[in-house]
């Protein structure tokens, strides 16, 4: 992906060369070495493959770890800050949502997944703050349902069902427990199985794409709609564009408000340039806010609306 | 979440178990499997048995599988190491996949080698150019090794 955030380095450092000269005499017959206990201070360039697969390993077990896959709420004037510097168009930006109330974000890890994982948290977090939650919930779990019908003609079997029950799981706590459910209980238990959730909409979204190809074909160019699924929506680390977007939209029947922070612009920052609106004609969302969500190039935060 | 995954495979594999292949735990630690494969009927491999060592990753089944070859083979698409050439599992996995499928894929394999898209250059080559030696090699080391 292009590197286009201006808080990193756009050219990276030429790599270091080593002359065989400068090497140390290898032995040939090598035994391995000894487990060694690895601190802050064992130099990263040290590591054999098998130390960073088991410090890999050990990292996503580890729950501190998997909290960072969606942050608590932060201060958009932090975002601000690591601009400085940078690009105006980006401070500026920043500098209208809050002063139009979007104060407030949630970071989600750069793993490929935070489109999917954010709309996850967003789409649960509303429904617990609905009016009626049981009637919201049932609603939301009937769209969910036929969709899923739609998912085993295009899928075989019902491979879905693995990651779909997850999502399940998750809208009968909010319906059984209702507001004694606190949004940070219900961003704990999404994060356990926050994977399963964005790929189940990963299917969904292609299954829609695949079911009803019309709206997207266009904006497919060089690939066959199926292979363009394939590789771009259900590839576990392909990162979502406008077409998975629209199409995850179209399926849920959700309504999505995008700000995005962009490098272009010119003059004052207008609401039509932040804001892009996905709204599919046969939304069942509209008596709720809509799902919002801060996108910069090649990432996606939650941004929080005003109080 | 992963180990639950894994033990549902475990226990979908002994209901209903792929004709020719089997796989299940090495130990107490469910994260490594061994699997064997005989070799498919219409192949040189016919007649031998082909250990595999699998090991699932921490955030299995979002990542694939390592499946590799502890039994040595000659074929185009698995080196010397047991390391398998083969798209689901590398840029092609996809977490709908199961240890089931991924055996039989590999057992298709055997039986029809990709000498496009090889492992070892050679050995495609003479797949190519030459496939009654081909076949009289694989042949030879499943006798040596698989049998």
């Amino acid at each position: 992906m292009t590197n286009l955030d201006p808080s990193e380095p756009t050219e990276s450092p030429a790599a270091p060369r080593v002359r065989s000269s400068e090497l140390p005499d290898v032995e040939d017959d090598l035994v391995a070495p000894a487990p060694r206990e690895i601190n802050e201070d064992t130099p990263l360039s040290s590591l054999s493959e098998a130390e960073i697969a088991a410090l890999t390993e050990k990292m996503l077990n580890n729950p501190e770890t998997r909290t960072k896959l969606i942050a608590e709420i932060t201060p958009i004037s932090e975002l601000r800050d690591e601009y400085l510097g940078g690009s105006q168009n980006f401070v500026d930006q920043i500098d209208w949502l809050q002063a139009h109330g979007y104060t407030q974000f949630r970071r989600a890890a750069r793993d490929g997944n935070c489109f999917y994982r954010s709309v996850a948290f967003s789409y649960l977090d509303r429904l617990l703050h609905a009016p009626d939650i049981p009637g919201t919930v049932a609603r939301f779990r009937e769209v969910l349902v036929s969709k899923e019908r739609g998912l085993t003609q295009v899928f075989q079997e019902d491979v879905h069902q693995e990651f779909s029950e997850q999502l399940h799981t998750l809208m009968k706590l909010i319906e059984d427990l209702g507001v004694a459910l606190t949004t940070e209980d219900l961003l704990n238990q999404l994060l356990e199985v926050s994977d399963y959730v964005s790929y189940f909409f990963r299917l969904l979204a292609s299954a829609e794409i695949r079911n009803n190809p019309e709206p997207y074909r266009d904006f497919i160019f060089d690939q066959e709609i199926v292979a363009f699924c394939q590789s771009q929506v259900e590839a576990v680390d392909s990162e979502a564009d406008h077409i998975p977007m629209m199409a995850l939209c179209n399926a849920l029947r959700i309504t999505l408000k995008l700000a995005t922070l962009s490098s272009h612009g010119q003059g004052p920052v207008q609401e039509k340039e932040v804001f892009t609106v996905i709204s599919p004609d046969d939304a069942m969302d509209k008596n709720l806010p809509p799902i919002l969500l801060l996108f910069r190039p090649g990432h996606y935060d939650i941004l929080l609306g005003p109080k | 979440m992963a180990l639950k995954r894994i033990n549902k495979e475990l226990i979908d594999l002994g209901r209903d178990p792929p004709s020719s292949c089997s796989a299940g735990p090495t130990g107490d630690n469910m994260f490594q499997w061994q699997a064997t494969i005989m070799g498919p009927g219409e192949s040189p491999y016919a007649g031998g048995v082909f250990f595999l060592s699998i090991s699932f990753p921490v955030d299995y089944p979002f990542k694939p599988p390592k499946v590799s070859f502890t039994t040595k083979i000659y074929h185009p698409n698995i080196n010397a190491n047991g390391s398998i050439c083969l798209d689901i599992l590398r840029d092609q996995w996809s977490p709908a996949l199961t240890i089931s499928k991924v055996l039989l894929s590999i057992c298709s394999m055997l039986t029809d080698p990709n000498p496009d898209d090889p492992l070892v250059p050679d050995i495609a080559h003479l797949y190519k150019t030459d496939r009654t030696r081909y076949e009289a090699t694989a042949r030879e080391w499943t006798r040596k090794y698989a049998m």
